[in-house]
């Protein structure tokens, strides 16, 4: 015991230069993520101080809520919507754009420029190419061709147009992840490959995904994550005139749009607190059984 | 000394340096003489926010008191006057949504005008809009005053459309002749929702509570006929169920009629400023009783308890209720292409503005309603709005649907 304490009182000067930070991180993640697992078990709303209630908030979000299983519903949608689409079509991207291609950079750069604009802007662009009738650019390219002009914002379509903007948003992103880890699969073994007679799609699933797994699971889980926490986009998209979030009939709440409301416009900041640390349950679910299913250990 | 002792030294030294330099700051603060200094924080943009200071500066010369105005964002509004009620760190003044004023006094944050101020009150509010006097005042208290407004009025291009609708009759004529070549109305502000289904429950004779504020109306037959002739609108008469490019659906036609806030004047000439002279606006076809009432909102502004300029504050909340500090205002608003206009109907008088539209919207506003000032309204609103999409786009019953909404305004009442 003592050997420690004079360890730790060796190095005196050290605890300054990680004061900063150590204290950034005490007082704006360690001190918050404690008080809300404390305000979940409780009633309160900010102004009067909080009334303990046991589980109780938790029983009704799962046994009571409709609304809640509603943005459950459409978070799972959006997440099945957006991660394996945004996943083929980017690693897709990603090969092409490895090959020995003219104006490689160029593209790289072009796939990527999504991803240095802020979502808020794209979102707020989209949704003018959204406008429902003959008004937006996308109605405007339907009907030119002969289609009929789609109410991208309406009750049916606004989670698929949500979806169709973030993989579209999200797509250099995991382009580029993709790229490092294709360059860091050794040429040795497509050339032994080639001499065992393997054709271009062998290649691809028996040398390039395998070797590609690490990538994929860090690219799958910071998606799922990502995914799962959508809110930019629903906001800009759906709010309206009376600052309701959510759309039609609740048509694209999502999750975190749900735990906006109830925390930030209702102030129910207990039934908040319980939503947001059954969110953090279930994505700590998810990636566990994500790195089960991706990562098998295999040795080459 | 050892080089590990460096850094420590040089720690030392930033900590006494920094203990020195605060000592120094405190004790220059409280060499300065007291002087009076009232803070505003104004839901809006920075420019108006800029604007009031500078008007903070004519009032200074009068009174030696200072005023500074700092702009907030409407989406964080809410919440940063709730956390500074709690924080303890309210300013002097708040401009704010028009049922906030009821909500936070009665938590006690605010100052109840009527009782701290009644007779200066009591000649402001008599020059206040009716309706908007009426969003105010709950129970025996005034929490807030208004300080700006938008309203509901119709706008219509008076080279397609002759005559502007009178009756709801007119306007489902309109609307039937509209239709057959394609052609339909637009429910902008709060269509879908309780803000476009208000004047229609007004107009017919209905309402969201009873006089006394302590039963919801929604299941009434008046409430019913409202939903029924309001929902038909979209149902029969192809006004659409999502949001329009108003401005330019009204440049091509399409949409030759739509019902907005007034700001959509400014928006009009902005946009399609080849449409000058083509369209004008209207007040709201009126209903079975022969009311027109529409829809009025607005910021309103009050004092808050922990102000320790209360006096103060309120001379300066009285000097920008003036007529010529609101004229004022309205043009500034105008350069920053908002257009509220001022709450005050002495102020009308001197408003430059052309008198076509003028007197429309000034004959609307004297019978327009505010939301209900009842506590949990805000918490209410929406499930009004689900009960008319779900008539709209599930074809639920009507009647049903104002019957669910009803339940939940009465569980909300009394919270």
């Amino acid at each position: 015991m003592n050997s420690v304490l004079k360890e730790l009182n060796k190095q005196k000067s050290a605890y300054i230069f990680i004061a900063p930070s150590f204290i950034i991180f005490t007082v704006f993640l360690i001190i918050p993520v404690f008080a809300s697992l404390y305000w979940s078990l409780t009633e309160y709303n900010i102004l009067q101080p909080p009334k303990f209630v046991g589980f109780q908030n938790y029983i009704n979000i799962l046994f009571h809520d409709p609304r809640f299983w509603k943005a459950m519903a459409n978070t799972v949608i959006f997440v099945a919507g957006t991660v394996p689409t945004s996943i083929a079509i980017s690693l897709l991207l990603a090969i092409a754009i490895d090959q020995n291609i003219r104006f490689k950079n160029w593209f790289k750069t072009f796939f990527f420029i999504p991803s240095i604009t802020s979502i808020i802007a794209i979102s707020v662009i989209w949704k003018w190419l959204y406008a429902s009738g003959k008004y937006g650019l996308f109605n405007h390219l339907l009907t030119s061709i002969g289609l009929p002009s789609v109410n991208w914002l309406g009750v049916t379509w606004t989670l698929p147009s949500i979806i169709l903007m973030s993989v579209w948003g999200g797509l250099g992103y995991n382009m580029i992840l993709f790229l490092a880890g294709l360059q860091g699969i050794p040429h040795v073994f497509y050339e032994a490959a080639e001499v065992d007679g393997a054709s271009e799609w062998d290649k691809f699933r028996n040398v390039t995904l395998p070797l590609l797994r690490p990538t994929m699971l860090f690219v799958t889980i910071m998606s799922v994550i990502s995914a799962f926490q959508v809110f930019e986009q629903v906001y800009i998209m759906t709010y309206n005139s009376e600052g309701a979030v959510g759309g039609t009939l609740d048509c694209a709440l999502t999750i975190v749009a749900y735990l906006y409301e109830t925390g930030f416009q209702r102030f129910s900041m207990g039934y908040a607190s319980a939503l947001a640390y059954l969110i953090f349950f279930i994505l700590f679910i998810v990636t566990i059984v994500n790195m089960k299913i991706v990562e098998k250990k295999v040795e080459y | 000394m050892h080089g590990r002792d460096i850094p420590i030294a040089i720690a030392k030294a930033l900590v006494f340096s920094l203990m020195i330099f605060t000592v120094f700051c405190l004790a220059g603060c409280g060499k300065v003489p007291e002087e009076k200094k009232i803070l505003m924080w104004l839901v809006g943009s920075e420019k108006q926010a800029q604007k009031i200071t500078e008007l903070g500066l004519d009032f200074y010369k009068q009174t030696g008191v200072k005023v500074s105005c700092e702009a907030i964002s409407w989406g964080e509004a809410h919440s940063k006057y709730l956390t500074s009620v709690v924080g303890e760190v309210t300013p002097d003044i708040g401009t704010m949504g028009l049922t906030w004023g009821t909500e936070f006094g009665n938590l006690g944050a605010m100052v109840d005008l009527n009782r701290e101020f009644p007779d200066d009150l009591s000649e402001l509010t008599s020059s206040i809009f009716p309706g908007l006097a009426g969003s105010i005042r709950y129970n025996d208290s005034i929490f807030a005053v208004p300080f700006d407004m938008s309203e509901y009025i119709m706008f219509y291009r008076c080279d397609i459309i002759k005559e502007p609708p009178r009756t709801w009759k007119d306007l489902t004529s309109l609307l039937s002749e509209l239709n057959s070549s394609g052609r339909s109305m637009i429910i902008d502000w709060g269509g879908m929702g309780w803000i476009g289904y208000s004047p229609f429950l007004w107009q017919n004779g209905g309402d969201y509570y009873d006089k006394d504020m302590t039963s919801a109306t929604l299941d009434s037959d008046k409430a019913l006929e409202a939903m029924k002739f309001f929902t038909s609108l979209y149902k029969a008469y192809e006004v659409p169920v999502e949001n329009r490019p108003v401005e330019q659906s009204f440049k091509i036609g399409e949409y030759p009629i739509f019902i907005s806030g007034n700001w959509k004047m400014k928006s009009l000439s902005d946009i399609a400023p080849e449409l000058k002279g083509k369209w004008a606006i209207a007040t709201l076809p009126a209903g079975p009783t022969g009311k027109k009432t529409g829809f009025i909102g607005g910021r309103v502004m009050g004092i808050f308890s922990l102000s320790k300029h209360k006096k103060e504050a309120w001379e300066f909340i009285k000097y920008l209720s003036r007529p010529d500090i609101q004229i004022k205002l309205y043009e500034d608003t105008l350069e920053s292409h908002d257009t509220y206009l001022p709450p005050n109907i002495k102020t009308w008088n001197l408003l430059p503005m052309e008198d076509s539209f003028k007197r429309p919207l000034l004959d609307q506003a004297m019978d327009s309603k505010g939301p209900p000032s009842v506590l949990g309204w805000d918490d209410s609103t929406r499930f009004i709005d689900t009960a008319i999409q779900m008539v709209v786009l599930k074809n639920k019953d009507a009647g049903a649907a104002l019957k669910d909404a009803d339940n939940e305004l009465e569980r909300r009442i009394r919270r």
